[in-house]
């Protein structure tokens, strides 16, 4: 298997393959995932290629199958989702799937009209059965009013009598109008009031009324009423609240008027029978109708719940298949036709590990197909630069990730991310250090990590999530590494816990102790003269003034130290690359300063460090005393300015070692030293070397001679970047190599600074935990009595939540990207280009994965 | 899933009111087939009870443990006790702070055992929830 450090090693194949057998060859590539096709005809327009016909049929079918799935989504049926992917239909059955989705969706569309059909009948119904009863009401209601002044006291019974009575017509126009009614029909005048009834959206009706008074200019007469119960529009399925109303008028140019401003407003009228008794019959047959109506309803319905359900257990299914024929084809367009239109060739980018089981894989498709010559593959040469291919596993996947953000890596160039897999959650640890924190995270992780499976399998489209699950190693490890940083600085939600017992006791007595506000504690009495064997001392924990100042000292020097160990650590890395590609002149010239540059002057003060630690202590005699021991920051300013150190108090020496100062002035003077030599070394050398090529050729003319330098510089040490370079401008290379000097010399002075980040988040990190216990948890704990616990419950939880949402998840991004930034700036700057560009293997895994992720879009 | 059911228990509650529905039979159907089981006691969502689940379990570890430092009378915890600025003589000083280390202990495990409670009610919520959703 290939390795992690570098990229695969890439073949151009051209690849020969049998009209016939093609598909066949093609799908089993795609099973593969492990070939990157190349485009053979880029400036054919993607209507003018050879399968576009197959395509577009592909694309009607999955047109068709959205529309079921948006169907099915709407009933809410569950589809089944086995997750199995089955294999790439062959070209012939391609007709079977088009005609049962053809067939699908007809019926589907045929049921939904249907069914569309049905409800707008039975909407018309129900609005009738409406008008009908509310009708009615309008009719009975102005009875009393009419007969109330003549005959007051047997108006019910008069009523009753008028309405068995035969000419029930007039009399309703008789309540209607009232006295004058009955007045205008004594002179024998035929008064005939004409009415309409409908039906219309409640919105609309203020305005409508209005309308009507205006046009007819108040000569017609508007009752309306309420319907209660929304009713559905057959057309969106929306719920909409409607009025009935009925006008009475009198005379035919009033009744035109009012049916087209009806019109106008969209309301649906309805014809409604004049004598009570047509009405009552009316009423009883629109009430079958309607639950005749219904049934059908129903029947319809499960007609199409019978055919969605059937649909849905292989509608995923399908997707794929569908999907597979699509990519086959499209895959397909990308090759050249042979003169001969028999065989069909591509170029594809193949790692060369794989050679082997792509070869078995197209032997595969050629016996499916049945075809008898097998396909060829063969290597090309080329001087393109090849695809970054970095196999990768569920566990470094995260990892690679994090790198290819910043830049894919050039072909073969030295692979950041196996180490970033210790580095990242080391340096994320550094900064979120805190052993409750850290397991909370380490336990989310854990819980993701064992739930891999089941929650991989339920795929949302819940971004964060993604986010989240996708990092699930890279989570865990932040949680364990913060865990093993937490016990360093003993700090547990910011309290200590004191395991083995403090390694320094109190000296004092009583009346000290009675009478002192602040009492010291004195390194060389107080303290056992070994350290706690773990971690911090728990001591510091109570020691309310200096605890940070002891804290601060501690962390900004490892920061620093980690720091100059990662620099270093990444311009070795500049060394891999450069023996790698053969780099002689980079290894010498670039290489050898830079690290001189780093070590002389970084690397020495982390040095001073370690000795300013082991030299000095509390316990020593005067040279080497506590007082005496020198600011590492002072000391490092002096040597880089060449100031003479100011005078030790009484007693000490200004400097820590015999012979410091001539070390120092020599280190300064060879790491100044080193700055021309990256400065101008590599392009003198380029300069000189082209000078030489060019003498070398002008006095020699001839075919021989050109093809001895072209041999020469084909096979020289440069390698792949020989050729590339000699492109280039002299002045072009002055400039970017001075560029690159100023950036790197510069670089470490401000990325050694930059690395005390660690210092800073990690004391913001236990300062907020601090202040978090303090003015939150701690009013839970001071209350006084038994009630107390009621009260640190209801604390506690909210203490819990404050810690999980500030200090795990804002504290635990910020610290992430700060990593994110010490990995990407501060170490890869030091060796990693990332100028390449990815693989992209055609793969039917990763083509299915996107095509539901867009649909789902 | 959980959401599906739900939207259906609601419309079932509808359709009852409204026999003339034309999705009345569907549902009459969905009514035999489904028989979805909502909880006689169901308060919270699936999501509040897990985080009362999650709360709970670390309230009962955390605070137990806390108790058990406050009843060892454990100087890093010195601070959260309620006690007065200054004591005149050292024996007040460790009468006090005795007595208040055991108060302590003693509200942080009654405040423990309020977490065994609200564990146990987010539990059977929880239970309660996932049983609807595997239907």
């Amino acid at each position: 298997m290939g390795s992690l450090f570098r990229s695969e090693e890439m073949a151009l194949c051209q690849l020969f393959l049998q009209s016939e057998a093609a598909y066949a060859c093609v799908s089993e590539l795609g099973e593969l995932g492990l070939v990157q096709f190349r485009d053979l005809n880029p400036d054919v327009n993607a209507f003018q290629r050879k399968f576009v016909n197959e395509v577009r049929r592909c694309d009607e079918m999955e047109r068709k199958l959205r529309y079921l799935e948006k169907e099915i989504k709407k009933d809410g049926i569950p589809m089944l989702d086995t997750g199995e992917s089955p294999e790439a239909p062959q070209p012939r059955e391609m007709i079977d799937l088009e005609a049962t989705f053809e067939k699908l969706e007809n019926e589907l569309r045929e049921v939904n009209q249907n069914a569309e059909a049905l409800k707008r009948n039975f909407l018309e119904l129900t609005e009738l059965k409406h008008i009908l009863r509310k009708t009615q009401v309008f009719f009975d209601e102005s009875v009393p009013t009419v007969y109330q002044s003549s005959v007051p006291r047997s108006s019910n019974k008069y009523r009753r009598l008028l309405q068995m009575a035969d000419n029930q017509n007039e009399d309703e126009q008789a309540q209607l109008l009232g006295e004058e009614a009955v007045r205008a029909s004594q002179p024998g005048q035929n008064l005939k009031l004409g009415f309409v009834a409908g039906v219309i959206l409640r919105e609309r009706l203020p305005a409508f009324e209005r309308m009507l008074w205006r046009a007819c200019r108040g000569n017609v007469f508007l009752r309306q009423a309420m319907i209660e119960t929304p009713l559905e529009d057959p057309t969106n399925g929306d719920q909409v609240h409607k009025s009935v109303f009925i006008i009475f008028f009198q005379g035919d140019q009033l009744k035109t008027r009012v049916k087209k401003i009806c019109e106008g407003f969209r309301a649906t009228l309805y014809p409604c029978p004049e004598a009570p008794a047509d009405r009552r019959e009316m009423a009883m047959g629109v009430m079958t109708r309607i639950e005749d109506l219904n049934t059908v309803l129903g029947q319809t319905q499960d007609h199409r719940h019978r055919v969605l359900v059937a649909a849905a257990k292989n509608l995923k299914n399908w997707f794929v298949k569908v999907r597979k024929i699509k990519a086959i084809y499209h895959t397909l367009n990308l090759f050249n036709l042979d003169v001969t239109q028999k065989c069909l060739i591509a170029e594809c980018w193949v790692p060369l590990l794989d050679i082997e089981t792509i070869q078995l894989a197209l032997r595969r498709g050629t016996e499916r197909s049945g075809s008898s010559v097998p396909p060829i593959l063969n290597r090309m040469q080329t001087f393109e630069n090849p695809p970054t291919y970095n196999r990768t596993n569920k566990f470094t996947k995260a990892f690679q990730a994090l790198i290819d953000a910043y830049g894919v890596a050039s072909y073969r160039e030295m692979n950041p991310a196996p180490y970033t897999i210790i580095t990242f959650p080391f340096l994320f640890a550094v900064m979120f250090g805190d052993l409750g924190h850290g397991a909370i995270m380490a336990l989310f992780g854990l819980w993701m990590i064992r739930k891999e499976k089941g929650l991989a399998a339920q795929k949302t489209d819940n971004e964060i999530w993604n986010i989240f699950f996708g990092g699930r190693y890279i989570i865990f490890l932040m949680g364990v590494f913060s865990m093993y940083t937490g016990m360093i600085y003993n700090d547990i939600f910011s309290k200590s816990l004191n395991i083995f017992g403090s390694h320094w006791q109190m000296s004092y007595n009583k009346s000290t102790v009675m009478e002192n506000k602040y009492l010291q504690l004195s390194p060389k009495e107080d303290y056992e003269g070994s350290p706690y064997p773990f971690g911090m001392d728990p001591i510091w924990q109570v020691a309310g003034s200096n605890k940070i100042i002891f804290h601060n000292a501690y962390k900004m020097k490892i920061s620093i130290i980690f720091g100059v160990i990662h620099m270093v650590f990444g311009v070795v890395m500049s060394w891999h690359n450069h023996t790698y590609f053969r780099n002689r002149i980079s290894l010498i010239y670039e290489f050898i300063p830079q690290l001189m540059f780093l070590l002389l002057l970084f690397f020495y003060m982390v040095l001073l460090m370690f000795i300013k630690w082991i030299k000095f202590a509390a316990t020593n005699e005067k040279p080497y005393s506590e007082a005496c021991a020198p600011s590492i920051l002072i000391t490092f300013i002096d040597m880089v300015l060449f100031n003479t150190p100011k005078p030790a108090p009484s007693g000490c020496g200004v400097y820590m070692f015999w012979g410091q100062h001539f070390v120092q002035v020599l280190f300064v003077l060879l790491a100044l030293g080193c700055i021309p030599i990256m400065l101008f070394a590599k392009p003198m050398l380029i300069m000189q070397a082209r000078k030489l090529a060019n003498e070398e050729v002008q006095p020699i003319a001839g075919a021989s001679s050109d093809a001895e330098t072209g041999g020469v510089s084909n096979g020289g040490p440069h390698g792949g970047g020989g050729p590339h370079e000699e492109e280039e401008e002299m002045s072009e290379i002055f400039i970017h190599q001075s560029i690159h000097t100023i950036e790197y010399v510069l670089g470490s002075v401000s990325h050694t600074a930059s690395y005390l980040r660690l210092w800073a988040l990690s004391l913001a990190h236990a300062q907020l935990a601090e202040v978090l216990w303090t003015m939150v948890l701690s009013i839970g704990l001071k209350q006084e009595g038994w009630f107390g616990g009621v009260i640190l419950t209801c604390v506690f939880g909210f203490w819990a939540i404050l810690t999980v949402g500030i200090l795990v998840l804002m504290e635990g991004l910020s610290a992430f990207l700060h990593t994110l930034r010490l990995h990407w700036v501060e170490f890869q700057s030091k060796f990693y280009k990332g100028q390449g560009y990815a693989f992209q293997p055609f793969s039917f895994d990763a083509i299915i994965e996107n095509g539901s992720a867009a649909v789902e879009e | 899933m959980y959401g599906d059911t739900e939207i259906r228990s609601h419309d079932i509650h509808l359709t009852s009111f409204s026999v003339f529905d034309e999705n009345f039979l569907s549902f009459a159907k969905n009514l035999r087939t489904t028989k979805p089981k909502v909880g006689k006691m169901k308060i919270c969502g699936p999501k509040l009870s897990l985080c009362g689940l999650i709360i709970s379990v670390w309230g009962i570890v955390q605070l137990v443990l806390m108790g058990l430092f406050f009843y060892i009378n454990s100087v890093a915890l010195i601070e959260d006790l309620p006690l007065d600025e200054e004591y005149h003589s050292l024996e007040d000083f460790y009468a006090a702070a005795n007595r208040a280390y055991n108060q302590n202990a003693y509200n942080c495990w009654i405040a423990a055992c309020i977490y065994v409670l609200t564990l146990l009610l987010s539990a059977q919520q929880f239970y309660m929830n996932s049983r609807v959703t595997a239907n």
